[in-house]
C-alpha cells in the first residue's frame, strides 16, 4: 500500500513557487522579485489547478483486479494499515481574473479574484474499526472519537498585492485579501472517547462508557449546490454575507550575485460564518449497563415505569444535543509558508555591466521548503529542483518532492513566452500518470496570460 | 518557434498527460461486494429480586410471579429492521434462594401480542450460597423476521414454591450480540 504515495500540497503547485517568470508565483510569494512591468490573465483561463492527495490509500489499494482477494478483505486491511493522521485532500483553485502592473514607484500592483475550493479529511481510524467491527471484539477497547476531523471549504478569493524593491537586494510583498465563503463545512477539535469494559461485579454484563464528549458539525453558505444557477453562483461567491480578511506577506533577498532567500506567508486569516449557518453538536458523559428493572415489593403497587423514555432522557440530560440554526463562527484559513535558498548558474543571459548583480543566469537550482497548516499539525515537505530557462522563450523546471511518505515525487513545469502571450503547464507526481489507480497525489495546473515586459 | 507552433507543442504534452494518465487493472464492480458486518455487544435490562417482592411482613407468600415491561423503541430503527442478520440473547441469573424460577423472556408487539418468548429455568440453591446459571438464545432466519416485529421487552419470574423460607436474592443480568450485515 502506498507504493507511489505522494506529497499532497495544499494551494498551487510547488512548481511555481520561484518561478518569478510567471505572475502566479506573486500568489505564493508576493515578496518574489519581479522583472515584468504588466501582466493580465485571460479570464477563467489565466489559472486552472486541480489536486487530490492521500497520504496512504490509494484507489487500487481497494479496488485493484485481484482474485486471490476479495474488496472486503482489501477493506479491512485498509482500515487497520491506515492511522488517524492520515488524511485524504482535494484543491482546486480557479483564476477569474488576473492582472498586475508597474507604477511610477517602480512597485508591481496585483490584483484578481479566483475560486478555490478545499477539502480535507482525516481517516476516523478508532470510528472507522467500530463501524466495521463493532464493539463485541474490541471490548475493552477505548474508542477516539476525536478521529472524527474534516473540513471543506469553497471560497472566493478578491485579493490586491504590492511588491516593492526596497533595496537592490530586497524585494518585499504584501497582499490583502478578501474572502467570501460559499461553502463550509467544519468538524474538527472533536473528543470523546467509548468503550464497552466487562463488568464481573457490575450490575450487568458490561458498562458502556461514553467519555468526554465534544463533537460538532458547524456549516455555513449554500445549502445545495444543484439549486444553483450561474447567477446565484456569482452572488453567492462575492455576496453571500460570510466574509474574512487575510494577508500574504513574503521576501526575496540576494545573498550575493548567484544565492537568493526567499519566505513567505500565505493566507493569514479568517473567515467569519454569520449567514445560513447551521451547528450539531453533543457534549457530555454518559455511562450505561443496561435497564434497571425494579420490581415492586408486596406491599408496593405493580406500577412499570416509562423505564426506555427515561433511559432517554437521562442520556439527553447528561450528553445534550443541539441543532442550532442562524449561530455565527469563525474558520482560520489553511496558512502556508514557503521558504527557498537558490543558486543561479550558468551563462549570464543578460549581462549587465554596469550592475553585475542584476545579471541573470540560464539555470537555477535549490531547495523550497514548504509547510501547511491542518486541523491536526502542520504538514511539511522539501523540494528540489532545477530550473533552466532552455530558450529564451521557454523555461522548465523539473522538481523533486520529499516528505514522510514518498520517495518518488517528480514534477515539472514548462513555460513558454512568445512575445507578450504566455502559456504554462505543470504536474506533479508524473510517475503516478502511469496509473492514476495507484497514485496517491496528483496535482496539475496550467494557463495562459499575457506578460509583457516595458523593455521588450 | 512561432505562437502556433507554441500551442501545438503544449496542446500534444497535455494530451500526453492525459493519455499516460489512465487507470489499468482495476474492477470497480467490486464495490456491490462491499460489506461492512459489525458485531455489536450491548446490555439490556437487569434486575434483582429478593423475598420482599413476594413475602409480607411475616413471611407469608403473597406473590409468587412478578413481571415489569419495557419499550425498546430502538428495535424499530431502519437499521434494525433491515440489516439485522442475527441476534443471540444471554441470560446470566445468581440464586441464593432455595426456590427456583421459571422465567420467561417475551418480546411483544405493538398490539401487545407475543412475537417471541424465551422461558428457561433458574435453579435453586440447595445450601444458601448463590448458584449461577445461564441461557443463550440465538434467533435468525424466519424467526428474526418475526422478532422484528418487537417493540416491548417483558421480564417475567415465577418462584417454584417448596416449603422451605422465602428468603434469598436472585440477580439477572441480560445482553445482546446484534449481527449486521450492511450491504
Amino acid at each position: 500500500m502506498g507504493v507511489m504515495a505522494g506529497f499532497s500540497c495544499w494551494g498551487q503547485n510547488i512548481q511555481l513557487y520561484d518561478a518569478d517568470y510567471l505572475p502566479q508565483s506573486l500568489l505564493m510569494n508576493p515578496g518574489v522579485d519581479v522583472d515584468y512591468d504588466k501582466h493580465f490573465g485571460i479570464p477563467l483561463l489565466s489559472g486552472i489547478h486541480a489536486q487530490f492527495g492521500s497520504t496512504e490509500l490509494t484507489v487500487d489499494d481497494i479496488f485493484r483486479d485481484d482474485p486471490s482477494s476479495t474488496i472486503n478483505d482489501r477493506i479491512e486491511q485498509a482500515i487497520f494499515s491506515l492511522s488517524r493522521n492520515d488524511y485524504f485532500s482535494f484543491n482546486e483553485q480557479l483564476e477569474i481574473l488576473s492582472a498586475g502592473w508597474r507604477n511610477r514607484k517602480g512597485d508591481y500592483l496585483s490584483a484578481g479574484w479566483y475560486q478555490e475550493t478545499d477539502v480535507i479529511a482525516y481517516f476516523p481510524k478508532d470510528p472507522a474499526i467500530l463501524v466495521y467491527e463493532g464493539n463485541a471484539g474490541n471490548l475493552g477497547k477505548s474508542f477516539n472519537l476525536g478521529d472524527i476531523s474534516a473540513r471543506g471549504e469553497v471560497v472566493s478569493v478578491l485579493h490586491f498585492g504590492i511588491n516593492k524593491k526596497v533595496s537592490r537586494d530586497l524585494s518585499v510583498g504584501g497582499r490583502v485579501k478578501l474572502y467570501s465563503s460559499m461553502f463550509n463545512a467544519t468538524s474538527t477539535g472533536n473528543e470523546g472517547r467509548f468503550s464497552t469494559t466487562r463488568t464481573p461485579d457490575g450490575n450487568n454484563f458490561y458498562r458502556h462508557s461514553l467519555r468526554g464528549l465534544d463533537a460538532s458539525f458547524k456549516m455555513s453558505g449554500v445549502d445545495d449546490f444543484r439549486d444553483l444557477d450561474a447567477g446565484d453562483v456569482i452572488s453567492s461567491s462575492l455576496f453571500g454575507g460570510n466574509y474574512g480578511l487575510g494577508v500574504d506577506v513574503g521576501f526575496s533577498y540576494k545573498l550575493d550575485r548567484q544565492w537568493r532567500l526567499t519566505a513567505s506567508l500565505i493566507d493569514l486569516g479568517f473567515i467569519y460564518h454569520r449567514s445560513e449557518t447551521r451547528e450539531i453538536s453533543a457534549k457530555g458523559s454518559y455511562e450505561f449497563e443496561g435497564i434497571g428493572f425494579i420490581y415492586p415489593t408486596v406491599t408496593e403497587a405493580n406500577d412499570e415505569p416509562p423505564y426506555y423514555d427515561q433511559l432517554v432522557n437521562d442520556f439527553k440530560a447528561n450528553v445534550p444535543y443541539g441543532n442550532v440554526t442562524g449561530g455565527s463562527y469563525t474558520t482560520m484559513r489553511p496558512t502556508k509558508f514557503y521558504s527557498s535558498l537558490e543558486y543561479r548558474f550558468g551563462e549570464p543571459l543578460v549581462c549587465n555591466c554596469l550592475n553585475p548583480e542584476e545579471d541573470t543566469y540560464r539555470f537555477r537550482t535549490g531547495v523550497t521548503l514548504f509547510a501547511v497548516n491542518r486541523p491536526r499539525f502542520p504538514q511539511a515537505s522539501l523540494t528540489g529542483y532545477l530550473d533552466a530557462r532552455l530558450l529564451n522563450f521557454l523555461h522548465t523546471k523539473v522538481t523533486y518532492t520529499v516528505d514522510p511518505y514518498t520517495a518518488t515525487n517528480i514534477g515539472f513545469l514548462v513555460s513558454a513566452q512568445i512575445a507578450k502571450f504566455n502559456l504554462y503547464i505543470s504536474a506533479d507526481n508524473i510517475l503516478g500518470y502511469e496509473n492514476l489507480a495507484k497514485s496517491n497525489t496528483m496535482a496539475l495546473q496550467l494557463g495562459m496570460q499575457f506578460i509583457i515586459n516595458s523593455d521588450n | 518557434m512561432n505562437f502556433y507552433n507554441t500551442i501545438k507543442a503544449f496542446s500534444v504534452l497535455c494530451v500526453m498527460l492525459l493519455a499516460v494518465g489512465c487507470v489499468k487493472d482495476q474492477d470497480f464492480d467490486q464495490g456491490d461486494e462491499i460489506a461492512i458486518t459489525p458485531d455489536i455487544e450491548t446490555d439490556l435490562v437487569y434486575l434483582q429480586l429478593t423475598q420482599d417482592n413476594f413475602v409480607n411482613s411475616v413471611g407469608e407468600a403473597e406473590v409468587s410471579f412478578v413481571s415489569q415491561t419495557t419499550n425498546l423503541n430502538f428495535l424499530r430503527e431502519g437499521f434494525i429492521q433491515n440489516d439485522l442478520s442475527r441476534i443471540d440473547f444471554t441470560f446470566a441469573t445468581k440464586n441464593s434462594f432455595k426456590q427456583s424460577f421459571n422465567t420467561i423472556v417475551t418480546f411483544l408487539d405493538e398490539a401487545g401480542q407475543v412475537v417471541y418468548e424465551i422461558t428457561f429455568f433458574v435453579p435453586g440453591s440447595s445450601t444458601g450460597e448463590a448458584v449461577n446459571s445461564s441461557y443463550v438464545e440465538v434467533i435468525q432466519g424466519d424467526d428474526l423476521q418475526n422478532f422484528k416485529k418487537a417493540v416491548d421487552l417483558q421480564v417475567s419470574s415465577s418462584i417454584i414454591l417448596s416449603g422451605d423460607p422465602i428468603m434469598g436474592e436472585l440477580d439477572f443480568q441480560s445482553k445482546a450480540r446484534l449481527y449486521f450485515e450492511f450491504n
